[in-house]
């Protein structure tokens, strides 16, 4: 059982979120960082989907009432364990019971993730217990409440220490696939997009990133009749600057997606703060193909 | 169709209505694809999110292409049954807006907009976001420049040739010409919504 003593700036309950409820609009969901849980829960032996904590920017503090393992990954929170410094993390720590775990303010990224051997056991709601304040699924941990502890274990911890990639120095860079609708963008735009800096501005939140920069300006006027989407995709609303959607984001969007990010981009865009510049590096997309002409030549 | 790559994990189809997108979503999730993981709605679009480990994108595309479009009724003819009467109270922020776009008079938008039968086309943009189809087509505004951060929970909006009605407070780029006084979306109880897509729906001066 896990006591919330204090509940830091935002913090909420994730696993790898809800598939297939996309016809009622509700999006996948799930870690903003999703390497970032994986990691947490593999280095305490769970199941990569087990629930844990995300916390933005620190400020966590949380009391085993029964002694547990516990793994703290994505941004770095210098981390005390009863008040004493840890040290490290991207490990598994022994936390005996009644001691405290508390999360402060990393100098960098937005959101650290705290798994607990077993997973969280919080209510399921449409298959996963990820909270999505857009979709009025669940909400953020409070001062007080209990969270018990499940039996999400799939063997015994085996790595002491996982190693952490240095944050870029300079732009983020954002890998992803060209399209659908790269075809709505002038060239000049499209050019622009994987030569020029984009940077991250404040209203950045898990439903979107958004990015300020050239503006994209569009060939094509008419309205787009509302397409799904998904985590990763870049869209470009008319005033020309790119949101790349995170994981509580629209299922459908009526503005052209001009390309998706890769799933390892998306969670990198995830821990930028605002102010943090990045660059997009676009591949071609590999099917672009339209059905029933080869039905035309035939009947020639 | 079109069958476009959406990034390397899944394939956006597009067809050239929505009761044909309908159809291929339905023939998919009843017969689906070696590596398809599930199908989500658009308009006039599916999109395939499939497993690459599963799968490889020409495969699935080939697989796609074969499916047999068959739709099951006519684009926007609403299903049989009496339509539900939602009441509207018309005091949005761009209702003026809409008005000088379409050359009307705000109480002959009001009248316009309250005419017709719409048939709801779609549940997406956000968890219960109502798309109506069946509109006037002089009021067709395009959506806001940039999107509005804050729109009230309820609130009736119009993009392109659709109305929307916006289950809760959140981001939203449509034009705002009022908003519901029926509770139309429940998160927390299933079904969540009210309105199912392909019903019936007048709407009414509150």
């Amino acid at each position: 059982m896990i006591e919330i003593v204090a509940t830091g700036a935002h913090t909420t309950v994730q696993d790898l979120g809800r598939v297939g409820y996309a016809a009622w609009g509700v999006a996948q969901g799930g870690a903003a960082d999703r390497a970032g849980l994986q990691l947490a829960n593999r280095l305490v032996g769970n199941a990569q989907d087990a629930a844990a904590f995300e916390v933005l920017l620190g400020g966590l503090v949380i009391r085993f009432v029964t002694a547990g393992l516990v793994a703290v990954t994505g941004a770095p929170s210098p981390t005390l364990v009863d008040g004493t410094p840890l040290g490290r993390l991207d490990g598994p720590q022994w936390m005996p019971a009644g001691s405290t775990l508390t999360l402060t303010t990393p100098a960098e990224q937005l959101r650290s993730y705290v798994a607990v051997r077993g997973g969280l056991a919080t209510e399921r709601v449409l298959g996963s217990r990820s909270v999505d304040e857009s979709s009025g699924i669940g909400r953020a941990v409070r001062h007080g409440d209990m969270i018990a502890v499940g039996s999400a274990t799939v063997g015994p911890p085996i790595v002491d220490q996982a190693p952490r990639r240095a944050w870029p120095a300079g732009p983020a860079t954002l890998h992803g696939t060209l399209g659908p609708r790269d075809d709505w963008f002038t060239g000049a735009a499209l050019a622009d997009l994987v030569t020029r800096p984009y940077i991250v501005q404040p209203a950045a939140d898990r439903v979107g990133v958004r990015l300020a920069g050239a503006p994209l300006e569009r060939t094509v006027e008419q309205e787009l009749l509302s397409e799904p989407t998904l985590r990763g995709a870049v869209e470009v609303p008319a005033d020309g600057m790119p949101i790349v959607f995170a994981a509580d984001h629209p299922t459908t969007c009526g503005y052209p997606v001009v390309a998706v990010l890769d799933q390892p981009s998306a969670d990198l865009v995830s821990q930028c703060r605002p102010g943090q510049p990045v660059e997009f590096r676009l591949r071609r997309p590999e099917i672009r193909l339209t059905t029933g002409l080869d039905r035309l030549v035939g009947k020639r | 169709m079109n069958i476009r790559s959406y990034g390397t994990d899944a394939l956006l189809v597009e067809l050239s209505t929505a009761a044909e997108a309908g159809a291929v979503r339905a023939r998919l999730d009843e017969q689906p694809p070696v590596g398809m993981i599930e199908t989500m709605p658009g308009l006039r679009t599916v999109l395939v999110r499939f497993d690459p480990r599963a799968v490889d994108a020409p495969r699935l595309a080939r697989d796609l292409a074969a499916v047999e479009i068959a739709p099951q009724c006519e684009d926007g003819a609403p299903r049989g049954g009496e339509p539900t009467s939602v009441r509207v109270v018309y005091s949005g922020p761009d209702l003026d807006d809409v008005a000088a776009h379409a050359g009307l008079s705000a109480d002959e938008v009001v009248t316009a907009h309250q005419r017709p039968t719409y048939r709801v086309a779609l549940i997406g943009m956000a968890p219960g976001f109502y798309f109506l189809a069946g509109g006037d087509s002089r009021l067709q505004p395009p959506r806001r420049r940039s999107p509005r951060q804050d729109v009230p929970r309820g609130a009736v909006g119009l993009a392109g040739a659709f109305t929307g009605i916006y289950p809760k407070r959140g981001p939203g780029g449509w034009q705002l010409v009022g908003h519901v006084l029926d509770e139309l979306w429940h998160p927390t109880r299933l079904p969540a919504a009210l309105l199912t897509p392909g019903a019936a729906v007048k709407l009414t001066t509150a």
